[in-house]
Protein backbone atom coordinates (compact mmCIF):
# COMPACT_ATOMS: atom_id res chain seq x y z
CA UNK A 1 0.00 0.00 0.00
CA UNK A 2 1.65 3.46 -0.84
CA UNK A 3 1.35 6.25 1.95
CA UNK A 4 -1.03 8.33 3.32
CA UNK A 5 1.50 11.47 3.51
CA UNK A 6 4.61 11.48 2.01
CA UNK A 7 7.02 13.81 2.84
CA UNK A 8 10.32 14.87 1.39
CA UNK A 9 12.75 17.56 3.13
CA UNK A 10 10.28 19.98 3.72
CA UNK A 11 11.16 23.51 5.49
CA UNK A 12 9.07 26.30 6.63
CA UNK A 13 10.77 29.54 7.90
CA UNK A 14 9.40 32.40 9.92
CA UNK A 15 11.86 34.95 9.14
CA UNK A 16 15.14 33.40 10.24
CA UNK A 17 13.47 30.94 12.79
CA UNK A 18 13.25 27.50 11.02
CA UNK A 19 10.21 26.19 12.31
CA UNK A 20 10.64 23.00 10.54
CA UNK A 21 13.73 22.37 9.03
CA UNK A 22 14.44 19.56 6.00
CA UNK A 23 11.92 17.19 7.43
CA UNK A 24 11.39 13.76 5.37
CA UNK A 25 8.87 11.03 6.16
CA UNK A 26 6.12 8.73 5.43
CA UNK A 27 2.87 7.81 6.95
CA UNK A 28 1.49 4.49 6.07
CA UNK A 29 -2.33 3.52 6.31
CA UNK A 30 -4.15 1.87 9.36
CA UNK A 31 -1.54 3.63 12.00
CA UNK A 32 -1.59 5.80 14.78
CA UNK A 33 1.71 8.16 14.74
CA UNK A 34 2.36 10.30 17.73
CA UNK A 35 4.65 13.59 16.89
CA UNK A 36 5.27 14.44 19.88
CA UNK A 37 8.18 17.39 20.80
CA UNK A 38 8.42 20.22 23.11
CA UNK A 39 6.03 23.46 22.60
CA UNK A 40 7.55 25.53 19.70
CA UNK A 41 9.51 22.59 18.43
CA UNK A 42 7.22 22.64 15.02
CA UNK A 43 4.97 20.01 15.79
CA UNK A 44 1.70 22.69 14.79
CA UNK A 45 3.77 24.37 12.01
CA UNK A 46 4.16 20.65 10.63
CA UNK A 47 0.52 19.47 11.06
CA UNK A 48 -0.43 22.82 9.59
CA UNK A 49 1.60 22.28 6.36
CA UNK A 50 0.03 18.79 5.70
CA UNK A 51 -3.21 20.20 6.59
CA UNK A 52 -2.33 22.85 3.42
CA UNK A 53 -3.19 25.62 5.24
CA UNK A 54 0.67 27.21 5.05
CA UNK A 55 3.09 26.52 2.14
CA UNK A 56 6.14 25.25 2.87
CA UNK A 57 9.63 24.18 0.70
CA UNK A 58 10.11 20.43 -0.35
CA UNK A 59 7.13 17.79 -1.74
CA UNK A 60 4.60 17.17 0.32
CA UNK A 61 1.94 15.00 -0.69
CA UNK A 62 -1.54 13.71 1.34
CA UNK A 63 -3.63 11.56 0.04
CA UNK A 64 -1.85 12.01 -3.27
CA UNK A 65 -2.73 15.40 -2.91
CA UNK A 66 -0.15 19.05 -2.86
CA UNK A 67 -2.28 19.61 0.36
CA UNK A 68 -1.51 23.95 -0.22
CA UNK A 69 -2.99 23.52 -3.81
CA UNK A 70 -6.14 21.62 -2.78
CA UNK A 71 -7.47 22.36 0.80
CA UNK A 72 -11.00 22.14 -0.70
CA UNK A 73 -10.90 18.45 -2.40
CA UNK A 74 -8.31 17.02 1.15
CA UNK A 75 -10.65 18.39 3.48
CA UNK A 76 -13.25 15.89 2.15
CA UNK A 77 -10.55 13.18 3.02
CA UNK A 78 -8.99 14.56 5.71
CA UNK A 79 -10.27 15.99 9.38
CA UNK A 80 -8.66 17.80 12.28
CA UNK A 81 -8.95 19.52 15.58
CA UNK A 82 -6.62 22.58 15.35
CA UNK A 83 -7.71 23.33 18.93
CA UNK A 84 -11.27 22.35 21.10
CA UNK A 85 -12.47 26.01 21.31
CA UNK A 86 -12.59 26.98 17.73
CA UNK A 87 -16.21 26.09 16.80
CA UNK A 88 -18.18 29.79 16.28
CA UNK A 89 -19.48 30.74 19.42
CA UNK A 90 -23.01 32.10 18.20
CA UNK A 91 -23.97 28.99 16.56
CA UNK A 92 -26.83 26.42 17.83
CA UNK A 93 -26.04 22.58 17.72
CA UNK A 94 -28.37 21.91 15.56
CA UNK A 95 -26.66 24.24 12.90
CA UNK A 96 -23.56 23.26 13.16
CA UNK A 97 -24.93 19.99 11.86
CA UNK A 98 -26.76 21.33 8.95
CA UNK A 99 -24.21 23.04 8.18
CA UNK A 100 -21.64 20.32 7.97
CA UNK A 101 -23.85 17.74 6.39
CA UNK A 102 -24.39 20.34 3.74
CA UNK A 103 -20.81 21.09 2.84
CA UNK A 104 -19.63 17.93 4.00
CA UNK A 105 -20.01 14.77 1.68
CA UNK A 106 -18.29 12.29 4.42
CA UNK A 107 -20.39 13.98 7.37
CA UNK A 108 -22.82 11.12 9.05
CA UNK A 109 -25.02 13.13 10.30
CA UNK A 110 -26.47 10.35 12.76
CA UNK A 111 -23.13 8.92 13.46
CA UNK A 112 -22.77 12.67 15.04
CA UNK A 113 -26.21 12.59 16.88
CA UNK A 114 -25.52 9.05 18.36
CA UNK A 115 -22.48 10.26 19.75
CA UNK A 116 -24.13 13.58 21.10
CA UNK A 117 -27.17 11.41 22.46
CA UNK A 118 -23.90 9.79 24.76
CA UNK A 119 -23.22 13.56 26.53
CA UNK A 120 -25.15 16.64 27.76
CA UNK A 121 -25.09 18.85 24.77
CA UNK A 122 -28.81 19.71 23.65
CA UNK A 123 -29.62 20.41 19.77
CA UNK A 124 -31.21 23.44 20.07
CA UNK A 125 -28.52 24.91 22.69
CA UNK A 126 -25.57 27.65 21.41
CA UNK A 127 -22.00 26.67 21.97
CA UNK A 128 -21.45 29.74 24.02
CA UNK A 129 -23.94 28.22 26.42
CA UNK A 130 -22.54 25.00 26.69
CA UNK A 131 -19.33 23.92 28.93
CA UNK A 132 -15.59 24.03 27.69
CA UNK A 133 -15.57 20.21 28.03
CA UNK A 134 -19.35 20.07 25.66
CA UNK A 135 -17.99 22.27 23.32
CA UNK A 136 -14.54 19.49 23.32
CA UNK A 137 -17.50 16.59 22.80
CA UNK A 138 -19.08 18.26 20.22
CA UNK A 139 -16.67 19.14 18.55
CA UNK A 140 -15.00 15.60 18.24
CA UNK A 141 -18.32 14.20 17.96
CA UNK A 142 -18.59 16.03 14.71
CA UNK A 143 -15.17 15.52 13.18
CA UNK A 144 -15.17 11.41 14.22
CA UNK A 145 -18.41 11.44 12.00
CA UNK A 146 -16.63 12.57 9.10
CA UNK A 147 -15.49 9.61 7.16
CA UNK A 148 -11.91 10.61 6.74
CA UNK A 149 -8.78 8.45 5.75
CA UNK A 150 -6.59 10.76 7.66
CA UNK A 151 -7.67 12.64 11.62
CA UNK A 152 -5.62 15.32 12.63
CA UNK A 153 -5.81 15.67 16.23
CA UNK A 154 -3.21 18.85 17.65
CA UNK A 155 -3.67 18.43 21.52
CA UNK A 156 -7.01 17.43 21.48
CA UNK A 157 -8.05 17.15 24.85
CA UNK A 158 -5.97 20.09 26.06
CA UNK A 159 -7.21 21.52 29.30
CA UNK A 160 -10.01 18.49 29.91
CA UNK A 161 -10.22 16.53 33.20
CA UNK A 162 -8.65 13.12 32.91
CA UNK A 163 -12.06 11.15 32.84
CA UNK A 164 -13.26 13.01 29.33
CA UNK A 165 -9.44 12.40 28.26
CA UNK A 166 -10.13 8.52 29.29
CA UNK A 167 -13.56 8.35 27.43
CA UNK A 168 -12.52 10.16 24.41
CA UNK A 169 -8.99 7.92 23.86
CA UNK A 170 -11.14 4.44 24.75
CA UNK A 171 -13.74 5.77 22.00
CA UNK A 172 -10.89 7.09 18.99
CA UNK A 173 -9.48 3.42 19.68
CA UNK A 174 -13.05 1.50 19.85
CA UNK A 175 -15.64 3.11 17.97
CA UNK A 176 -13.64 5.03 15.15
CA UNK A 177 -10.35 3.47 14.44
CA UNK A 178 -9.62 0.81 11.69
CA UNK A 179 -7.90 -0.66 9.15
CA UNK A 180 -8.28 1.89 6.61
CA UNK A 181 -7.99 4.86 9.02
CA UNK A 182 -4.75 6.79 9.82
CA UNK A 183 -4.54 9.26 12.58
CA UNK A 184 -2.01 11.37 13.83
CA UNK A 185 -2.16 13.02 17.48
CA UNK A 186 0.07 15.72 19.05
CA UNK A 187 -0.24 15.87 23.32
CA UNK A 188 1.76 16.99 26.17
CA UNK A 189 -0.19 14.33 28.40
CA UNK A 190 2.09 11.46 26.35
CA UNK A 191 1.18 9.08 29.06
CA UNK A 192 -2.48 9.15 27.86
CA UNK A 193 -1.55 7.81 24.52
CA UNK A 194 1.44 5.84 24.28
CA UNK A 195 -0.77 2.66 24.79
CA UNK A 196 -2.86 3.40 21.63
CA UNK A 197 0.00 4.56 19.30
CA UNK A 198 1.85 2.39 16.39
CA UNK A 199 4.35 5.00 15.74
CA UNK A 200 6.10 7.82 17.17
CA UNK A 201 7.92 10.96 15.82
CA UNK A 202 10.04 13.03 17.74
CA UNK A 203 10.26 16.64 16.67
CA UNK A 204 12.82 19.02 18.33
CA UNK A 205 13.71 22.17 17.00
CA UNK A 206 11.89 21.74 13.51
CA UNK A 207 13.95 18.77 12.98
CA UNK A 208 12.82 15.00 13.45
CA UNK A 209 14.85 12.79 15.92
CA UNK A 210 13.29 10.03 15.38
CA UNK A 211 10.77 8.11 13.68
CA UNK A 212 9.78 4.70 14.36
CA UNK A 213 7.31 2.22 15.40
CA UNK A 214 6.40 1.24 18.70
CA UNK A 215 8.13 -2.46 18.09
CA UNK A 216 10.90 -0.80 16.84
CA UNK A 217 11.09 1.34 19.73
CA UNK A 218 11.06 -1.51 22.10
CA UNK A 219 13.73 -3.75 20.60
CA UNK A 220 16.01 -1.06 19.96
CA UNK A 221 16.01 0.95 22.93
CA UNK A 222 15.92 -0.69 26.80
CA UNK A 223 15.89 1.00 30.23
CA UNK A 224 17.61 -0.50 33.18
CA UNK A 225 17.52 -0.01 36.72
CA UNK A 226 20.55 -1.13 37.82
CA UNK A 227 21.87 -2.51 41.37
CA UNK A 228 24.64 -0.64 42.77
CA UNK A 229 27.00 -2.84 42.36
CA UNK A 230 26.14 -3.40 38.93
CA UNK A 231 26.14 0.64 37.94
CA UNK A 232 30.08 0.26 36.18
CA UNK A 233 29.17 -2.60 34.71
CA UNK A 234 26.51 -1.19 32.97
CA UNK A 235 27.80 2.09 32.19
CA UNK A 236 30.65 0.18 30.61
CA UNK A 237 28.08 -0.38 27.77
CA UNK A 238 27.77 3.02 26.35
CA UNK A 239 24.33 4.03 27.34
CA UNK A 240 22.41 7.02 26.13
CA UNK A 241 21.73 8.40 29.25
CA UNK A 242 22.37 7.76 33.42
CA UNK A 243 19.54 9.46 35.61
CA UNK A 244 19.27 8.62 39.15
CA UNK A 245 15.87 7.47 40.71
CA UNK A 246 15.58 6.77 44.71
CA UNK A 247 19.12 6.04 44.90
CA UNK A 248 19.19 3.73 41.93
CA UNK A 249 20.78 4.34 38.39
CA UNK A 250 18.27 4.16 35.56
CA UNK A 251 20.47 3.81 32.04
CA UNK A 252 18.74 3.69 28.74
CA UNK A 253 20.76 1.94 26.18
CA UNK A 254 20.11 1.77 22.41
CA UNK A 255 21.10 -0.87 20.21
CA UNK A 256 21.50 -3.19 23.31
CA UNK A 257 20.50 -6.43 23.51
CA UNK A 258 18.46 -7.70 26.44
CA UNK A 259 19.84 -10.48 27.49
CA UNK A 260 22.88 -8.63 28.04
CA UNK A 261 21.76 -6.16 30.27
CA UNK A 262 19.56 -8.17 32.53
CA UNK A 263 22.31 -9.31 34.92
CA UNK A 264 22.47 -6.33 36.36
CA UNK A 265 19.04 -5.03 37.04
CA UNK A 266 15.47 -4.53 36.18
CA UNK A 267 15.02 -4.34 32.40
CA UNK A 268 11.88 -2.43 30.84
CA UNK A 269 10.96 -0.67 27.61
CA UNK A 270 11.45 3.02 28.30
CA UNK A 271 8.21 5.24 28.77
CA UNK A 272 8.23 7.59 25.16
CA UNK A 273 8.77 10.72 27.98
CA UNK A 274 11.55 9.36 29.34
CA UNK A 275 12.36 8.23 25.75
CA UNK A 276 12.19 11.48 24.65
CA UNK A 277 14.31 13.18 27.50
CA UNK A 278 17.02 10.33 26.57
CA UNK A 279 17.09 10.93 23.00
CA UNK A 280 16.81 15.05 22.88
CA UNK A 281 19.60 15.10 26.26
CA UNK A 282 17.62 16.94 28.02
CA UNK A 283 16.77 16.87 31.58
CA UNK A 284 12.89 18.05 32.68
CA UNK A 285 11.86 20.42 30.01
CA UNK A 286 8.32 21.79 28.58
CA UNK A 287 5.78 18.94 27.02
CA UNK B 1 -22.67 23.86 -5.28
CA UNK B 2 -25.58 26.10 -5.61
CA UNK B 3 -26.69 23.75 -2.19
CA UNK B 4 -23.09 24.77 -0.66
CA UNK B 5 -23.56 28.46 -1.72
CA UNK B 6 -26.93 28.69 0.18
CA UNK B 7 -25.60 26.96 2.96
CA UNK B 8 -22.94 30.00 3.51
CA UNK B 9 -25.20 32.46 2.63
CA UNK B 10 -27.61 31.10 5.58
CA UNK B 11 -24.89 30.85 7.79
CA UNK B 12 -24.04 34.49 7.09
CA UNK B 13 -27.67 35.28 8.68
CA UNK B 14 -27.30 32.87 11.40
CA UNK B 15 -24.69 34.68 12.94
CA UNK B 16 -25.56 38.14 12.17
CA UNK B 17 -28.95 38.44 12.68
CA UNK B 18 -29.23 42.27 12.55
CA UNK B 19 -29.48 41.92 8.53
CA UNK B 20 -32.96 40.92 9.70
CA UNK B 21 -33.70 42.21 13.45
CA UNK B 22 -32.70 45.99 12.43
CA UNK B 23 -35.08 46.26 9.46
CA UNK B 24 -37.95 44.90 11.65
CA UNK B 25 -37.43 46.65 14.69
CA UNK B 26 -37.05 49.83 13.09
CA UNK B 27 -40.58 48.48 11.02
CA UNK B 28 -41.97 47.92 14.35
CA UNK B 29 -41.38 51.27 15.47
CA UNK B 30 -42.61 52.93 12.27
CA UNK B 31 -46.02 50.94 12.67
CA UNK B 32 -46.49 51.58 16.00
CA UNK B 33 -45.86 55.49 15.54
CA UNK B 34 -48.19 55.11 13.09
CA UNK B 35 -50.94 53.44 15.17
CA UNK B 36 -50.71 56.16 18.09
CA UNK B 37 -50.99 59.21 15.39
CA UNK B 38 -53.75 57.16 14.32
CA UNK B 39 -55.35 56.64 17.09
CA UNK B 40 -54.75 60.10 18.73
CA UNK B 41 -56.80 61.64 14.73
CA UNK B 42 -59.36 59.28 15.57
CA UNK B 43 -60.19 60.23 19.07
CA UNK B 44 -59.29 63.92 18.76
CA UNK B 45 -62.91 64.98 17.97
CA UNK B 46 -63.97 65.12 14.50
CA UNK B 47 -62.92 61.25 13.53
CA UNK B 48 -63.22 61.57 9.93
CA UNK B 49 -61.93 65.31 9.63
CA UNK B 50 -58.44 64.54 11.32
CA UNK B 51 -58.37 61.08 10.06
CA UNK B 52 -58.06 61.62 6.43
CA UNK B 53 -56.30 65.20 7.41
CA UNK B 54 -53.69 62.49 8.98
CA UNK B 55 -53.49 61.28 5.73
CA UNK B 56 -53.81 64.16 3.78
CA UNK B 57 -56.38 62.23 1.81
CA UNK B 58 -57.68 65.65 0.30
CA UNK B 59 -58.00 65.54 -3.73
CA UNK B 60 -56.44 63.66 -6.06
CA UNK B 61 -53.00 65.31 -5.82
CA UNK B 62 -52.77 65.17 -1.56
CA UNK B 63 -53.46 61.48 -1.83
CA UNK B 64 -50.65 60.75 -4.01
CA UNK B 65 -48.50 62.67 -1.31
CA UNK B 66 -50.35 61.28 1.30
CA UNK B 67 -50.80 57.41 0.43
CA UNK B 68 -47.70 57.27 -0.78
CA UNK B 69 -46.01 58.52 2.32
CA UNK B 70 -47.52 55.25 3.32
CA UNK B 71 -45.36 53.64 0.31
CA UNK B 72 -42.54 55.78 0.91
CA UNK B 73 -41.63 55.97 4.13
CA UNK B 74 -41.05 53.00 5.32
CA UNK B 75 -39.27 52.24 2.03
CA UNK B 76 -37.05 54.90 2.61
CA UNK B 77 -36.25 53.71 6.38
CA UNK B 78 -35.80 50.30 5.98
CA UNK B 79 -33.28 51.17 2.44
CA UNK B 80 -31.18 53.35 4.80
CA UNK B 81 -31.46 50.82 7.74
CA UNK B 82 -30.24 48.05 5.43
CA UNK B 83 -27.06 50.37 4.02
CA UNK B 84 -26.18 51.11 7.38
CA UNK B 85 -26.52 47.24 8.41
CA UNK B 86 -24.85 46.04 5.19
CA UNK B 87 -21.83 48.34 6.32
CA UNK B 88 -21.67 47.28 9.47
CA UNK B 89 -22.10 43.23 8.03
CA UNK B 90 -19.46 44.14 5.69
CA UNK B 91 -16.30 45.26 7.76
CA UNK B 92 -17.24 42.06 10.21
CA UNK B 93 -17.65 39.70 8.13
CA UNK B 94 -14.28 38.26 7.65
CA UNK B 95 -12.36 39.81 10.58
CA UNK B 96 -14.87 38.24 13.29
CA UNK B 97 -14.28 34.87 12.37
CA UNK B 98 -10.80 35.90 12.72
CA UNK B 99 -11.15 36.81 16.19
CA UNK B 100 -12.50 34.30 17.76
CA UNK B 101 -10.97 31.66 15.78
CA UNK B 102 -13.88 29.87 14.44
CA UNK B 103 -11.98 30.24 10.86
CA UNK B 104 -9.82 27.80 12.06
CA UNK B 105 -13.16 25.02 12.44
CA UNK B 106 -14.69 26.71 8.80
CA UNK B 107 -11.30 25.79 7.37
CA UNK B 108 -11.27 22.22 8.68
CA UNK B 109 -14.04 21.89 6.08
CA UNK B 110 -13.93 21.15 2.62
CA UNK B 111 -15.19 25.05 1.22
CA UNK B 112 -12.61 26.98 -0.45
CA UNK B 113 -11.66 31.12 0.16
CA UNK B 114 -13.22 32.18 -2.49
CA UNK B 115 -16.22 30.06 -1.66
CA UNK B 116 -16.59 31.81 1.67
CA UNK B 117 -15.27 35.42 0.31
CA UNK B 118 -18.14 35.30 -2.41
CA UNK B 119 -20.67 34.01 0.28
CA UNK B 120 -20.29 36.69 2.09
CA UNK B 121 -20.13 39.26 -0.98
CA UNK B 122 -23.82 37.66 -1.70
CA UNK B 123 -25.08 37.92 1.53
CA UNK B 124 -24.21 41.86 1.61
CA UNK B 125 -25.50 42.06 -2.07
CA UNK B 126 -28.54 39.98 -2.61
CA UNK B 127 -29.59 38.53 1.13
CA UNK B 128 -29.72 42.09 2.98
CA UNK B 129 -31.16 44.06 0.39
CA UNK B 130 -33.87 41.68 -0.54
CA UNK B 131 -34.82 40.91 3.60
CA UNK B 132 -34.79 44.84 3.37
CA UNK B 133 -37.60 45.00 0.65
CA UNK B 134 -39.44 42.17 2.19
CA UNK B 135 -39.52 43.71 5.63
CA UNK B 136 -40.76 47.19 3.53
CA UNK B 137 -43.25 45.26 1.87
CA UNK B 138 -44.97 43.79 4.85
CA UNK B 139 -45.21 47.30 6.46
CA UNK B 140 -46.23 48.97 3.71
CA UNK B 141 -49.14 46.32 3.49
CA UNK B 142 -49.53 46.61 7.16
CA UNK B 143 -49.59 50.42 6.84
CA UNK B 144 -52.06 50.29 3.77
CA UNK B 145 -54.69 48.35 5.74
CA UNK B 146 -54.47 50.58 9.18
CA UNK B 147 -55.15 53.46 7.44
CA UNK B 148 -58.19 51.59 5.74
CA UNK B 149 -59.23 51.10 8.98
CA UNK B 150 -58.98 54.50 10.04
CA UNK B 151 -60.78 56.10 6.49
CA UNK B 152 -63.83 53.05 7.26
CA UNK B 153 -64.12 54.51 10.64
CA UNK B 154 -64.02 57.70 9.58
CA UNK B 155 -66.94 57.00 7.15
CA UNK B 156 -64.53 57.08 4.18
CA UNK B 157 -64.16 54.40 1.42
CA UNK B 158 -60.44 53.15 0.85
CA UNK B 159 -60.67 51.35 -2.11
CA UNK B 160 -61.85 55.06 -3.71
CA UNK B 161 -59.60 57.02 -1.87
CA UNK B 162 -56.32 55.02 -1.00
CA UNK B 163 -56.37 51.57 -2.87
CA UNK B 164 -57.71 52.86 -6.35
CA UNK B 165 -55.86 56.00 -6.74
CA UNK B 166 -52.07 54.50 -5.16
CA UNK B 167 -49.84 53.26 -7.82
CA UNK B 168 -48.63 50.51 -5.31
CA UNK B 169 -47.67 47.74 -7.83
CA UNK B 170 -45.93 49.95 -9.72
CA UNK B 171 -44.02 50.98 -7.01
CA UNK B 172 -43.01 47.79 -6.14
CA UNK B 173 -41.75 46.73 -8.95
CA UNK B 174 -39.81 49.66 -8.96
CA UNK B 175 -38.11 49.65 -5.84
CA UNK B 176 -37.26 46.03 -6.22
CA UNK B 177 -35.41 46.93 -9.66
CA UNK B 178 -33.95 49.96 -7.80
CA UNK B 179 -33.00 47.38 -5.22
CA UNK B 180 -31.03 45.40 -7.57
CA UNK B 181 -29.81 48.56 -9.76
CA UNK B 182 -27.99 49.93 -6.58
CA UNK B 183 -26.68 46.79 -5.12
CA UNK B 184 -24.85 45.86 -8.56
CA UNK B 185 -24.03 49.69 -8.22
CA UNK B 186 -22.13 49.69 -5.14
CA UNK B 187 -20.85 45.99 -5.54
CA UNK B 188 -17.51 47.57 -5.40
CA UNK B 189 -17.79 49.64 -1.98
CA UNK B 190 -19.11 46.35 -0.72
CA UNK B 191 -16.46 43.87 -1.78
CA UNK B 192 -14.21 47.12 -0.33
CA UNK B 193 -15.52 46.53 2.85
CA UNK B 194 -14.76 42.58 2.54
CA UNK B 195 -11.36 43.49 1.91
CA UNK B 196 -10.48 45.57 5.03
CA UNK B 197 -12.48 43.32 7.07
CA UNK B 198 -9.93 40.05 5.44
CA UNK B 199 -6.83 42.56 6.05
CA UNK B 200 -6.94 43.93 9.50
CA UNK B 201 -5.41 42.81 12.15
CA UNK B 202 -7.13 45.08 15.13
CA UNK B 203 -9.97 47.78 13.40
CA UNK B 204 -11.55 47.06 10.68
CA UNK B 205 -13.39 50.37 10.72
CA UNK B 206 -9.97 51.96 10.57
CA UNK B 207 -9.08 50.02 7.85
CA UNK B 208 -11.87 50.77 5.85
CA UNK B 209 -11.45 54.77 5.60
CA UNK B 210 -7.77 55.23 6.43
CA UNK B 211 -6.69 53.78 2.96
CA UNK B 212 -9.43 55.97 0.95
CA UNK B 213 -8.64 59.19 3.25
CA UNK B 214 -4.63 58.56 2.97
CA UNK B 215 -4.95 57.85 -0.95
CA UNK B 216 -7.57 61.26 -1.53
CA UNK B 217 -4.65 63.37 0.62
CA UNK B 218 -1.88 62.10 -1.77
CA UNK B 219 -3.89 62.42 -5.02
CA UNK B 220 -4.49 65.90 -3.10
CA UNK B 221 -0.99 66.83 -2.62
CA UNK B 222 0.84 65.33 -5.56
CA UNK B 223 -1.65 66.22 -8.34
CA UNK B 224 -3.46 69.09 -6.36
CA UNK B 225 -6.79 67.20 -7.68
CA UNK B 226 -9.63 65.44 -6.23
CA UNK B 227 -11.12 63.11 -8.57
CA UNK B 228 -10.63 59.69 -6.23
CA UNK B 229 -12.50 61.49 -3.28
CA UNK B 230 -15.22 62.59 -5.97
CA UNK B 231 -15.16 59.32 -7.92
CA UNK B 232 -16.50 57.53 -4.56
CA UNK B 233 -19.03 60.23 -3.20
CA UNK B 234 -20.47 59.81 -6.99
CA UNK B 235 -20.45 56.35 -7.02
CA UNK B 236 -22.50 55.98 -3.13
CA UNK B 237 -24.04 59.61 -4.22
CA UNK B 238 -25.73 57.66 -7.65
CA UNK B 239 -26.45 54.59 -6.26
CA UNK B 240 -30.48 54.93 -5.80
CA UNK B 241 -30.38 56.21 -9.51
CA UNK B 242 -28.15 54.11 -11.26
CA UNK B 243 -30.81 52.30 -13.03
CA UNK B 244 -33.22 54.82 -13.47
CA UNK B 245 -32.78 57.65 -16.27
CA UNK B 246 -34.32 60.58 -15.29
CA UNK B 247 -35.30 63.49 -17.30
CA UNK B 248 -35.06 66.58 -14.50
CA UNK B 249 -37.46 68.76 -16.94
CA UNK B 250 -40.31 66.31 -15.98
CA UNK B 251 -40.28 66.99 -12.38
CA UNK B 252 -40.57 70.44 -12.26
CA UNK B 253 -43.87 70.80 -10.98
CA UNK B 254 -44.42 68.05 -8.29
CA UNK B 255 -47.88 68.62 -8.56
CA UNK B 256 -48.54 68.66 -11.97
CA UNK B 257 -46.06 65.33 -12.04
CA UNK B 258 -48.11 63.91 -9.19
CA UNK B 259 -51.52 64.51 -11.43
CA UNK B 260 -50.06 62.76 -14.14
CA UNK B 261 -49.27 60.11 -12.48
CA UNK B 262 -52.36 59.52 -10.94
CA UNK B 263 -54.13 59.96 -13.97
CA UNK B 264 -51.94 57.70 -16.40
CA UNK B 265 -50.12 60.23 -18.12
CA UNK B 266 -46.63 59.12 -16.33
CA UNK B 267 -45.70 55.90 -16.27
CA UNK B 268 -43.56 55.26 -13.04
CA UNK B 269 -42.04 52.74 -14.33
CA UNK B 270 -40.65 54.55 -17.92
CA UNK B 271 -37.74 55.61 -15.76
CA UNK B 272 -36.74 52.25 -15.33
CA UNK B 273 -33.64 51.86 -17.86
CA UNK B 274 -32.51 48.60 -17.84
CA UNK B 275 -30.76 48.46 -21.09
CA UNK B 276 -28.64 51.58 -20.85
CA UNK B 277 -27.68 50.38 -16.82
CA UNK B 278 -26.53 47.04 -18.19
CA UNK B 279 -24.29 48.93 -20.93
CA UNK B 280 -23.42 51.72 -18.71
CA UNK B 281 -19.07 51.66 -18.60
CA UNK B 282 -19.74 52.47 -14.67
CA UNK B 283 -21.30 49.57 -13.76
CA UNK B 284 -19.17 47.10 -15.45
CA UNK B 285 -15.76 49.37 -14.08
CA UNK B 286 -17.37 48.74 -10.90
CA UNK B 287 -17.43 45.10 -11.71
CA UNK B 288 -13.75 44.95 -12.94
CA UNK B 289 -12.76 46.67 -9.27
CA UNK B 290 -15.08 44.44 -7.71
CA UNK B 291 -13.43 41.20 -8.55
CA UNK B 292 -9.84 43.02 -7.92
CA UNK B 293 -10.73 43.66 -4.36
CA UNK B 294 -12.62 40.21 -3.89
CA UNK B 295 -9.44 38.59 -5.34
CA UNK B 296 -7.79 40.40 -2.16
CA UNK B 297 -10.09 39.41 0.33
CA UNK B 298 -9.39 35.51 -0.42
CA UNK B 299 -6.07 35.64 -0.81
CA UNK B 300 -5.70 37.88 2.94
CA UNK B 301 -8.42 35.60 4.34
CA UNK B 302 -5.53 32.34 3.36
CA UNK B 303 -2.75 34.33 4.47
CA UNK B 304 -4.16 35.27 8.04
CA UNK B 305 -5.75 32.19 9.19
Amino acid sequence: MSALVKATGISKHFGAVRAVDDVSFEIQPGRIVGLIGPNGAGKTTLLKAVLGLTPCSGALSVCGLDPYKHRRELMHQVSYVADVSVLPRWIRVKQLLDFVETVHGNFSRSAAEKALARTKVQPDAKVKELSKGMVAQLHLSIIMAIDAKLLILDEPTLGLDILFRKAFYAELLGDYFDAERTIVITTHQVEEIENILTDVMFIDDGKLVLNASVEDISERYTELMATKEHAGQARALSPVTEREVFGKSVFTFEGVPRAQLEPFGEVRTPGLADLFVAKLGKEGGTW
Amino acid sequence: MVGNMLMLVRRELWEHKSLYYAPLVVSALLIFGVVVSFIVAVFSGAPFAAAVASLELTGAPGALSGGSALLGIPWGLTSAVVAFVIFFYGIDALYAERKDKSILFWRSLPITDTETVLSKWLTAMLAAPAIGFAVSFLTQVILLVLASVVLLIGGGNPLELLWGPLPFVQFWILTFYVSITSALWLSPIIAWFLLSSAFAKRSSLLWVFVPIIVIAMLEGIVLRSNHFFELIGERIAMAGVSGLSLNLAQFDDEEEVARDVLSGDIDILSVMAPFDFLASPGLWGGFVVTALLLAGAVYFRRLRA
